[in-house]
């Protein structure tokens, strides 16, 4: 029985990485993964922000579900996310605030990333804490990696440096850091993820 | 435990319990992070202030038709420079936003763009462009001659492929020594306002093609 | 002039889907038909101008006197969930045919983030008001509507693509969505010479 839930939550915990992956395979949360992603670090923090919101959010709604009425629920679990986005505002702000600058509108804009609010009804409404914490972790984290080697590449490509740290000293394909290549970037990435997943 | 019915008084109820928990515990967070953000935000200021100009020990804020001012003072009260935070409208995708700091007989000391949205690649390159070292070295200016592109007849080398967001540049500069004139602390002899627009556009068309490149992008 | 200049900025230079990259999953999900997507964007243009209004007063007349801005966050997102809730209900009974047209698109403008994008660049007092004062209503208005009128425009151009598309032969991995995300990066890059424009 044990090592039952143990393979459980393993499976909750990994899903999010290839087969359910938030954005490369469900398409949810597209805005930041697009507008983040100039470089690797930029869409890694990005990534850890959400997860943050995603995991905590996750805990308090399966911790109160049943002291919600059914008809106000999507505003009541809008309001315990927007909470933590503003707390991860708040502590970006104090703490971080070379990232939360460049991140600027998109951090607050978590609030209305499909794949918090979407995790919160579809998983945490139904499981017990546990499952739905490993859930946001697994999904966030799978979030965060899609969205890191989105911007590595993006990095490599548009301004031959990876992580900051420039490996030819010249100027790269420019489009891969502007809006188009956001584009083209993720189109491939989706359709490399589908190869794969067949 | 069962689910709770979905009456009105069990909506409005549970609404409003959430929506006060969750503000009085933002209130927490908010007071608690209030101290650090603004310590950041000072430090950042200060760090900015250093990079353009000369050692100081403290510095006094003031704010000139909303422009801000900052004046940089040594151990013994004297003046050492004067940053100014410029924003220009003629930037090519937006506002371009630098701190200029001047040295006491009205010299640039430094810049830093603390803000802009030009093409990354092209008018993005203004932070290292204009540095002492980079192409189009600005540092030591006196600005009492307006700050203009060779295009336009003056001497400052603009970014390759990226005129205007250099003559957004320059316009950023001339509009930070104006706010330092009208800062007071100019070197008496020119004083003059200059009226900053005739010049520049007659000049603008008819300068020999320089080899900068015909492919203009900005 | 400083208003039209306003619009075209918002509409065309910094166009809030393929520059700004706000608003992409209705972009993604409703643009397969011009006419859905003309739906959706007029349920966009009344919503957002309507929300960035009262979201306006909101921050003027009730966050910034109590110096509460870090209630942003949750103010504005219930405030725009339930302003849609209200317009639907409203639509339903003053006119039904347009709440026909714009009804099946209203649940989904909740959690467009370009409605919450524009409340908080409005509410911030952050976006191109090109010299106007940037805290005052009517350039937000004329922002809002520019901004909507975007959205619309890219949603449409879109739209009357990706009906062409749907005829084409396009390998297997690529079908669907990455195609379509290619077909806006295209789209991103023309869009890319209008900036310069104001």
């Amino acid at each position: 029985m044990k090592e039952e839930t143990t393979m459980n939550n393993w499976k909750n915990f990994t899903k999010g990485f290839i087969k359910e992956n938030p954005v490369l395979v469900m398409l949810l949360g597209c805005c930041p993964t697009l507008g983040t992603t100039t470089s690797a670090i930029n869409g890694l923090s990005m990534g850890l922000a959400t997860t943050f919101v995603l995991v905590c959010s996750n805990i308090v709604i399966s911790l109160i579900k049943n002291l919600i009425p059914d008809k106000v629920r999507i505003p009541s679990y809008i309001v315990v996310i927007a909470s933590f986005v503003t707390v991860i505002d708040l502590l970006m702000q104090a703490y971080l605030p070379g990232i939360y600058e460049t991140l600027g509108l998109f951090i607050p804009l978590i609030v209305v990333n499909c794949i918090v609010l979407g995790r919160a009804e579809a998983f945490a409404s139904k499981n017990g804490v546990w499952a739905s914490c490993v859930d946001g972790l697994g999904m966030g984290l799978g979030y965060a990696l899609a969205l890191m080697i989105l911007g590595a590449v993006r990095e490599v490509l548009g301004s031959l440096s990876i992580f900051g740290w420039q490996f030819i000293q010249a100027d790269g394909i420019l489009v891969f850091v502007l809006a188009p290549g956001a584009f083209f970037g993720l189109a491939y990435f989706i359709a490399v993820v589908r190869r794969f997943n067949k | 435990m069962a689910k709770k019915q979905s009456s009105l008084i069990n909506m409005v109820l549970t609404l409003f319990v959430i929506t006060t928990v969750a503000a009085v515990a933002l209130g927490f967070v908010y007071y608690f992070t209030q101290e650090p953000i603004s310590q950041v935000k000072e430090k950042r200021l200060k760090e900015a202030l250093t990079k353009v100009l000369p050692e100081f020990d403290h510095q006094e804020a003031e704010e000139i038709d909303g422009t801000p001012v900052y004046k940089a003072f040594d151990a013994n009260n004297q003046l050492v420079g004067t940053a100014i935070e410029a924003v220009t409208d003629k930037g090519f995708g937006g506002d371009v936003k630098v701190l200029a700091g001047f040295d006491t007989e009205g010299k640039i000391f430094g810049y830093s763009v603390l803000e802009h949205k030009e093409t990354a690649g092209l008018g993005s390159k203004m932070g290292e462009w204009f540095q002492e070292g980079g192409k189009g070295n600005v540092i030591g200016k006196d600005l009492s001659t307006e700050a203009k592109v060779r295009k336009d007849g003056g001497d400052v080398d603009a970014i390759t492929a990226a005129t205007i967001s250099s003559r957004a540049f320059c316009d950023v500069l001339n509009r930070a020594y104006a706010t330092y004139t009208a800062s007071g602390n100019t070197c008496a002899q020119q004083t003059e306002a200059e009226p900053q627009e005739e010049v520049k556009e007659e000049v603008a068309e008819k300068v020999e093609p320089t080899n900068e490149g015909g492919n203009d992008n900005e | 002039m400083a208003y039209i200049l306003i619009i075209i900025s918002a509409m065309l230079v910094n166009n809030i889907v393929l520059a700004q990259f706000l608003g992409i999953c209705p972009f993604l999900g409703v643009s397969s038909k011009v006419k859905t997507a003309v739906g959706m964007g007029s349920a966009v243009l009344f919503v957002m101008t309507l929300a960035t209004i009262v979201t306006w007063l909101v921050q003027t007349y009730i966050l910034n006197p109590l110096g509460i801005q870090f209630m942003q966050t949750v103010a504005f997102i219930l405030i725009i969930a339930a302003l849609v809730q209200m317009v639907e209900i409203i639509l339903k009974k003053i006119s039904p045919s347009l709440y026909q047209a714009l009804g099946i698109f209203l649940p989904l403008i909740t959690t467009n983030c370009a409605i919450l994008g524009v409340a908080i660049l409005v509410g911030n007092g952050t976006y191109n008001s090109m010299g106007l004062d940037a805290t005052s209503l009517l350039p937000a208005i004329v922002f809002a509507i520019g901004t909507a009128l975007g959205f619309m425009l890219a949603l449409v151009i879109f739209a009357g693509i990706r009906e062409h598309l749907a005829k084409l032969p396009i390998p297997e991995g690529m079908k669907g969505v990455p195609a379509a995300l290619v077909v806006a990066g295209i789209l991103a890059l023309a869009f890319m010479g209008f900036s310069g424009l104001v």
